[in-house]
């Protein structure tokens, strides 16, 4: 698949997300929720820019065509959007809150889809507590895309069922 | 030695170097746009409010 193609289909795979999390908030809490505008676009353009400098440079095979494994694809997808904070909130502890889950919400969606019912992405109780706080100070630091995905190889690992 | 579940401790060191090489599985090729897999979702990085509101 040509890059551009690529990310034709990653934007597609963002406004779903998005929609599917925005509705399923509406749903459950009665309330509207709120994104910023073109944010899936713009999420999409964090999420190729990062891979694009701060992964694929760094991969044995690092050729334009060549994969990027699934565990890189959840962490640059998780600072993509703790970059974007694509969830539109008045208070600011709150917005970081909501978009941290979110964060999360799409993570655990691409591993569920990759390990298609071989896993249970539930996971330990506190996992979401702690990486969703890691995931709220994490973003006015840096991007540890490689670290953050060794806890995510990790945490399948921990999920797979038998 | 195992870990629970059974994976071999020299697998998983084994797999371990993939953190710096390519997946063997195309991205390209997962459908990612599943509203089961979405609910699923939603409802485990919700549970924590979900939880304390029917308590409540």
């Amino acid at each position: 698949m040509a890059p551009e193609e690529r990310e034709g289909v990653r934007l597609l795979d963002l406004v779903f997300w998005f929609e599917a999390f925005q509705a399923n908030y509406s749903e459950e809490f009665h309330q509207p929720l709120g994104f910023i505008e073109d944010s899936a676009r713009i999420i999409n353009e964090y999420y190729w820019e990062l891979m694009e400098s701060n992964v694929r440079p760094y991969l044995r095979k690092h050729l334009p065509e060549s994969r990027i494994d699934r565990h890189k694809i959840i962490s640059g997808m998780e600072m993509s959007i703790m970059f974007g904070l694509p969830v539109v909130m008045e208070d600011q502890d709150e917005r970081l809150d909501v978009n941290s889950r979110l964060a999360l919400f799409v993570a655990k969606q691409i591993l569920i889809s990759f390990n298609r019912g071989r896993i249970d992405a539930t996971g330990p109780e506190n996992f979401n507590r702690e990486h969703r706080t890691w995931l709220q100070m994490v973003s006015a630091e840096g991007y540890p895309i490689f670290s953050n995905a060794a806890t995510w190889y990790l945490f399948e690992l921990l999920c797979l069922k038998n | 030695m195992s870990k629970p579940g059974g994976v071999p401790t020299r697998e998983i060191r084994k797999d371990a170097k993939l953190l710096f090489e390519n997946d063997e599985e195309d991205a390209s090729k997962v459908d990612f746009r599943n509203r089961e897999y979405a609910r699923r979702a939603f409802l485990d990085v919700f549970s924590d409010k979900l939880k304390n509101r029917k308590i409540g």
